[in-house]
């Protein structure tokens, strides 16, 4: 399953990845992939998504964004208050309850 | 600040953010300026080797600077200037500026080829032909000698050129892809014919018309004594544009539109790209190449992010909330490498009316200060291409090429850690209030 993070550069965004790859060892959720990047290359990498999460920062890019991934898979803004408490376990767990959906 | 008018004013400043960041010809152009950074990085890099480290007279060898030269050769003044080691310096100097001319010398010639790749892709064409094209075009467009004798002058390329190079790769990509995409000029080749090369043919009147129109423009304005086109756009367009975005109004203007934005959580960077990319990156092109010292550059801007350190140190000394204790701690390490979001974010500063005064006054104030000490003479202008996420003191030491920029930064500290007090020392009176609330 791939769990893709998108903002700006992936720079902050790529903390908040590191945290949810700790918590996915910590669950021993062995088929889960996290991984950050820029939004530009979003269009390369949308074929393998299971659920796109924004960055609050560009938060005003999720019309744009949906229309990119087009229906193949759930996308959403991550909690502003989850991004800035980098709280990988809060995020990782809305991810996953999305990809179920 | 009372609800209605933060929703009212978001209501207002999200679509016009969703607009610039989505509008694709916005997004090509910033996409090709990340695409040419690393190259910039590298020639900025071996521009701190040739101008600072080995400069025979420069801060590290030279007798004004920590005197190494002398101390490795046993010789001072003309002795030292006229030895083996200096003449070898000299000649190691001469190499890494053949790199240096990458980064910077022909800047706008790499950002045509990305740009006009860029573009060959939103608009549907082939995006390596229509890069050729584009290179192609604005080489037609170039004085094709210096002088009396053959050849390309860097002048066109560097800097000056950036304008130039922006409108040319338009023009060239937009006709181009329109053109390869009308099948009624398409010369086709039998199935028999290999792909790559029904794939030239299939290209050849667009790209005849292509550079048949610019080779015609060319030679228009030269027959009328009319100086070439990049002379045209950058004494025009380019000269102005760079001479009025240097005030001080204008700066502060920036400044406080990238930070109200971010106010907001949205990131202001992102929506002000075109401003940076056409205005503030020539000028730290200009300066890194000698021709012209623009106090407000790229360099000088990113080495501004740190204000938000000036929180973090203020909520450890003065903040008895303990939530904002605790994303002080967690967002410190980040912020170290000018990351700002988990703060932004975590505390909240994103519609927290208690902290909007001093972050969008922090970086103002720098602004000021910052021209202040660098119109003085107390600090040097902003030369060398730093990656943003360098740590404050090492990005502007290495950006100015002295220790004055480092110092600068830590002067910048100082001053935001005063201006954020105030407002942290006032948020921990609200404190009950709020957390009865929650």
């Amino acid at each position: 399953m791939n769990i893709y993070l998108v903002c700006n550069a992936g720079m902050s965004t790529s903390i908040l990845v590191k945290k949810m790859q700790d918590e996915v060892a910590k669950q021993n959720l062995s088929d889960v992939h996290v991984e950050a990047f820029s939004v530009e290359i979003l269009d390369e990498k949308v074929a393998t998504a299971d659920v796109v999460l924004l960055g609050p920062q560009i938060r005003h890019m999720l019309d744009d964004v949906k229309k990119i991934v087009n229906g193949k898979c759930p996308v959403e803004v991550i909690d502003m208050r989850d991004y800035g408490m980098i709280n990988g376990k809060k995020v990782l767990e809305k991810a996953l309850k999305l990809v179920k959906k | 600040m009372s609800g209605t008018v933060v929703s009212a004013f978001e209501k207002i400043l999200m679509p016009i953010a969703a607009k610039i960041s989505s509008n694709k010809y916005l997004l090509a152009m910033r996409d090709s300026f990340s695409m040419i950074l690393p190259f910039m990085i590298v020639g900025s890099f071996f521009g701190i080797i040739e101008w600072v480290v080995i400069d025979p007279t420069g801060t590290i060898m030279g007798a004004k600077g920590l005197g190494l030269g002398a101390k490795m050769t046993g010789l001072t003044g003309d002795a030292y200037l006229a030895s083996a080691f200096v003449a070898k310096l000299k000649s190691i100097q001469g190499l890494c500026n053949l790199v240096v001319t990458i980064g910077f010398g022909v800047f706008s010639l790499l950002l045509v080829a990305a740009f006009s790749y860029r573009l060959g892709g939103i608009w549907g064409g082939d995006k390596f032909s229509t890069a050729l094209a584009g290179i192609a075009s604005f080489l037609i467009v170039t004085p094709q000698q210096v002088g009396k004798t053959g050849g390309f002058s860097l002048d066109y390329f560097g800097n000056k050129g950036v304008l130039s190079a922006l409108i040319v790769a338009t023009v060239a990509s937009w006709v181009f892809v329109k053109l390869s995409k009308n099948k009624k000029i398409r010369i086709n080749m039998p199935d028999t014919v290999p792909p790559a090369v029904s794939q030239s043919f299939a290209v050849l009147v667009p790209v005849l018309i292509t550079l048949g129109g610019f080779a015609i423009f060319a030679a228009i304005l030269s027959w009328y004594d009319v100086p070439p086109l990049n002379d045209l756009i950058y004494k025009i367009i380019q000269a102005p544009l760079m001479g009025f975005s240097q005030g001080l109004g204008f700066s502060l203007l920036y400044q406080f539109i990238v930070w109200f934005f971010w106010w907001f959580g949205i990131h202001g960077h992102n929506v002000t790209a075109a401003i940076q990319n056409t205005v503030y990156m020539p000028a730290q092109l200009a300066n890194q190449a000698g021709s012209a010292s623009y106090i407000f550059s790229n360099g000088f801007f990113e080495a501004g992010l740190m204000h938000v350190m000036g929180l973090v140190i203020a909520i450890f000394l003065f903040s008895k909330k303990d939530s904002w204790r605790a994303v002080a701690k967690l967002g410190a390490p980040a912020m170290l490498f000018n990351i700002q979001e988990p703060l932004a974010f975590g505390i909240p500063i994103v519609l927290n009316p208690i902290l909007l005064v001093p972050y969008i006054l922090a970086p103002l104030a720098n602004t000021v200060v910052g021209w202040l000490a660098i119109s003085s003479g107390l600090v040097p202008i902003f030369k060398y291409v730093v990656p943003w996420t360098m740590p404050m003191f090492f990005c502007a030491t290495i950006g100015t090429g002295s220790i004055a920029g480092g110092i600068l930064q830590l002067v910048w500290l100082a001053m935001d850690v005063c201006i954020y007090a105030p407002f942290v020392i006032a948020s921990n009176r609200i404190k009950d209030a709020e957390e009865a609330e929650e």
